[in-house]
């Protein structure tokens, strides 16, 4: 809870500095993840925290982004008690996969259908993904939760 | 062989024109009688100073402290000035309509929902669809309010939709965002008046937002005969990405 609390807090600090959301990495998503790889019984509550943090930002499509991050949450927890997110290659593929899976799911709530929008979304998940290396070398030291 | 007296008064008063009338000469025969008693003081000097030395080094670092202290009260001066320009340039744009000035406190974290978060809210006055404008142009409008905080969709939220008009040929469209930094100027007749470079203004239509505010340039003009429409890319007058202080307008109502 402390580290997505902890990435939620940076995510919120970088999208001040950066002038487009699009270049800000997803690191309440990285938290979000790793939170539930940690602890996969608790994933109720750390979806719950990811989507009240969404919940400050949100002006439309309240509800469903809220299931959207239950729904998602599920399905983490059901990958984490099968797989080891807590090795490296595996969280960041699983990351890649939840980033694309929220973005996407964005876009298609808000129905934005054009080129230039998906590549923008295709950036923000590739530097969510790299945030992610990022953080898991940074979070190695942390005791866990 | 002795000179005689006649012949060193004659050197002597030689060697004394030569110094009266000759300015270099003099400066540098002065200079060079006067050094050795400026050594002399200044060694004087220093042997009377050698006791000072600890009290001058106390007050020279406080000196330099108080020196720092005035360099930062200083740059707190120029930002409060700075403050007070935005400030007035803000009310100036907004021409004679009332409002007030909010800070932005925060983005969104949320690419596909361009809001920003202000701290200011319903007991300062704010209310839903309240335009929001800074010194260059329209920002957006307020969304979501609370009583210190109020959520302000941005012109290029893909939600965004605002009636606007070429300033030049006065042809009227609507301003709708593409959630990606720029916004579309669309529904335009296909043999349109419009160029890129030109501005496009909010037509006080809807009652939202007052006639005549700037939204955006055109970058791009785009005309598909097929449809028998005209469109055009739009970058947006404001400084959406580096906004710090806005201006509120506090005439606005739901529409």
């Amino acid at each position: 809870m402390i580290i997505l609390a902890a990435c939620w807090f940076a995510h919120v600090v970088i999208s001040a500095l950066m002038s487009s959301p699009w270049w800000v990495p997803n690191v309440t998503l990285v938290g979000w993840v790793m939170a539930i790889g940690r602890a996969p019984n608790s994933w109720g509550l750390c979806s719950l925290m990811a989507a009240m943090a969404a919940l400050l930002w949100l002006i439309r499509w309240t509800h469903p982004i809220v299931i959207g991050y239950l729904a998602l949450g599920w399905m983490l927890s059901l990958l984490a008690r099968r797989w080891d997110l807590t090795d490296e290659r595996v969280f960041i593929l699983i990351v890649a996969a939840t980033s694309t899976a929220a973005t996407l799911g964005l876009l298609w709530l808000e129905e934005l259908r054009s080129w230039p929008v998906l590549g923008l979304a295709l950036a923000q998940i590739l530097v969510t993904t790299m945030s992610a290396v990022v953080i898991r070398r940074l979070v190695r030291w942390a005791p866990r939760d | 062989m002795q000179a005689s007296p006649r012949r060193s008064l004659i050197y002597a008063l030689l060697v004394s024109a030569a110094l009266a009338f000759s300015e270099p000469l003099r400066r540098t025969s002065l200079f060079i009688l006067r050094t050795p008693f400026l050594v002399t003081k200044t060694a004087v000097q220093a042997v009377l100073l050698l006791p000072q030395l600890p009290h001058l080094a106390r007050e020279n670092a406080s000196l330099k402290t108080a020196l720092m202290q005035r360099d930062v009260e200083l740059a707190q001066h120029r930002e409060t000035i700075r403050h007070l320009q935005q400030g007035k340039a803000l009310q100036e744009a907004a021409g004679t309509a009332r409002g007030l000035i909010a800070r932005v406190i925060g983005r969104s974290t949320i690419p596909t929902q361009h809001v920003l978060l202000l701290d200011k809210g319903s007991r300062d006055g704010l209310s839903l669809d309240s335009v929001v404008v800074d010194a260059e142009g329209v920002v957006g409008r307020v969304r979501a309010v609370q009583a210190g905080t109020a959520l302000v969709m941005l012109v290029t939220d893909p939600e965004s939709r605002i009636a606007g008009l070429i300033e030049r040929s006065r042809e009227a469209g609507l301003v709708v965002g593409q959630g990606r930094g720029r916004c579309d100027f669309i529904y335009l007749d296909l043999h349109a008046d419009l160029q890129e470079g030109d501005r496009v203004m909010t037509a006080g239509l809807g009652g939202a937002f007052p006639k005549g505010l700037p939204i955006g340039k055109v970058v791009r003009v785009l005309r598909d005969e097929q449809a028998g429409v005209a469109s055009a890319q739009l970058e947006p007058a404001a400084h959406l990405g580096r906004a710090e202080e806005v201006f509120c307008l506090l005439s606005g109502g739901s529409s």
